[in-house]
């Protein structure tokens, strides 16, 4: 399974270096949205800066969806998911590879994303380490539970997968919003709460994606 | 009329006059609460629309599992599953309707952000997603694998939702009857009133489920017959054409 998974991840971090899909199209995407949003809040710095933590998680929901529909995706080119399936491929080997995959990718954007809404919306970042970890566990809780709902909606109409993807993880959005939100005022002790809440859906999801992907795979 | 047609006839008018009752007892016999006044006559049928939601996305939930079991893998299950979550969607939306009727006079405001409403809307959406899935056209067993885990997926946000009151601490209160320690806050008429809607909208949702059931059968075995006539129709023209 450990050796699916690293090849899983390896290649698909491959395609991505080659393709640069995620720097040439979702990373412009991000700073549109973010410059929308400026534009809806009348670019009042101080409103911006309440609402960070918020603007933050909804642009990267933006953006691991796109990168999930795109690990997804990817699969069904030249029917390369019925190729590994048929070869008998462990699929939470499959799919432990793809989330570590999108999970780098996303980190990767959101550290370019967080450094341009600190400059942007003039946010400074305090307490990085709480910040990162929480965005680590946030992705991967996103991640997760994407991948299975991608595989569920593949081939099928593009709005279902935000259709059904958002309700399921807004529990994960909020507590990683509230944790921003109390990590960037400096207020560890209120963070405590929601990132046991944070970790605990994370891992419901993660648990639930490693026994039902290889189902996701036989629909 | 088979049995099973005069059988679920009898709960359908059971339902209805059942419901009709609590509506009577809940306006004209019951007396007002001592705080909430008239406007506690909404308890009578927003607490069971409510439970019908939970008790609706559990059937799906237990359908959509014994569907992605091989060895229970029948169609039957996957037509329960949806015709439940149906059931649910339309639970769910009455749910927040009386709420939000209720939350007007109470609150002052027909919506606000509350934990418990915004969970509650959230669950209306992920089925109301799980609906969209299933009408879109593809072969049966992968229309139903696909819906059961999506099934699967989203029954986590119902425990989020009954337990949200009790972890965010809300505007809206704890509930009177399906509370941790089963302790029921209300008594007299008005507990037999609650416990009669409890009962009617369980009969209502029975009668709703297995009326959706039988007509997705028969639209099943439908389709199934069609398929067939036209192998015997392509059959019988390529003998001719031989």
């Amino acid at each position: 399974m450990v050796r699916t998974a690293i090849a899983m991840a390896k290649k698909d971090l491959r395609l991505e270096w080659r393709a640069r899909v995620l720097i040439n199209q979702v990373l412009p995407f991000v700073f549109v949205v973010i410059i929308l949003f400026a534009f809806g809040f009348d670019a009042k710095v101080e409103i911006l800066g309440q609402v960070t933590p918020g603007l933050f998680w909804v642009t990267s929901f933006f953006g691991l969806e796109l990168a999930i529909a795109r690990s997804v995706g990817i699969e069904g080119e030249n029917q390369a998911q019925v190729g590994l399936v048929m070869m008998g491929v462990n699929p939470r080997g499959m799919f432990l590879g793809k989330v570590f995959a999108v999970v780098v990718e996303m980190l990767a954007l959101e550290a370019v994303l967080s450094v341009g809404i600190a400059v942007l919306f003039n946010t400074p970042l305090h307490e990085v380490p709480l910040l990162a970890l929480s965005a680590l566990i946030a992705d991967i809780g996103v991640t997760t539970v994407g991948i299975v709902l991608a595989g569920v909606t593949e081939g099928l109409s593009g709005s279902l997968l935000p259709l059904l993807l958002f309700p399921v993880v807004s529990p994960v959005l909020l507590s990683a919003t509230k944790v921003w939100q109390y990590g960037l005022s400096g207020s560890l002790a209120k963070a405590v709460p929601w990132s046991e809440l944070l970790v605990g859906f994370s891992l419901i999801y993660l648990v639930l994606g490693i026994l039902v992907y290889g189902v996701v795979l036989e629909g | 009329m088979s049995r099973n047609a005069k059988l679920k006839r009898g709960v359908g008018i059971t339902a209805l006059v059942m419901i009709a009752l609590t509506f009577w007892l809940g306006l004209y016999v019951t007396p007002p609460a001592e705080v909430m006044g008239n406007l506690v006559r909404m308890l009578y049928i927003h607490p069971p629309m409510a439970w019908i939601a939970y008790l609706a996305y559990g059937i799906t939930t237990a359908a959509s599992l014994l569907y992605l079991w091989k060895r229970t893998r029948r169609r039957e299950w996957d037509l329960i599953a949806a015709a439940s979550a149906e059931a649910g969607v339309f639970f769910t939306g009455l749910t927040i309707l009386t709420g939000s009727i209720w939350g007007r006079p109470a609150w002052g405001v027909w919506w606000t952000w509350d934990a418990l409403l915004t969970s509650t809307a959230v669950l209306f959406l992920l089925y109301l997603g799980y609906l969209a899935l299933r009408q879109v056209p593809m072969s049966e067993t992968k229309r139903g694998v696909r819906s059961a885990i999506a099934a699967l997926v989203a029954f986590i946000d119902v425990p989020i939702v009954h337990e949200s009151v009790y972890w965010w601490k809300t505007l809206h209160q704890t509930p009177s009857v399906l509370n941790p320690s089963l302790n029921v806050e209300v008594h007299g008429s008005m507990a037999w009133t609650l416990l009669l809607g409890f009962v009617a909208f369980t009969m209502a949702y029975v009668w709703m489920v297995w009326t959706r059931y039988e007509t997705s059968k028969r639209q099943a075995e439908l389709a199934d017959l069609e398929v067939e006539r036209a192998i015997r129709e392509r059959l019988s023209v390529e003998e001719v054409s031989l």
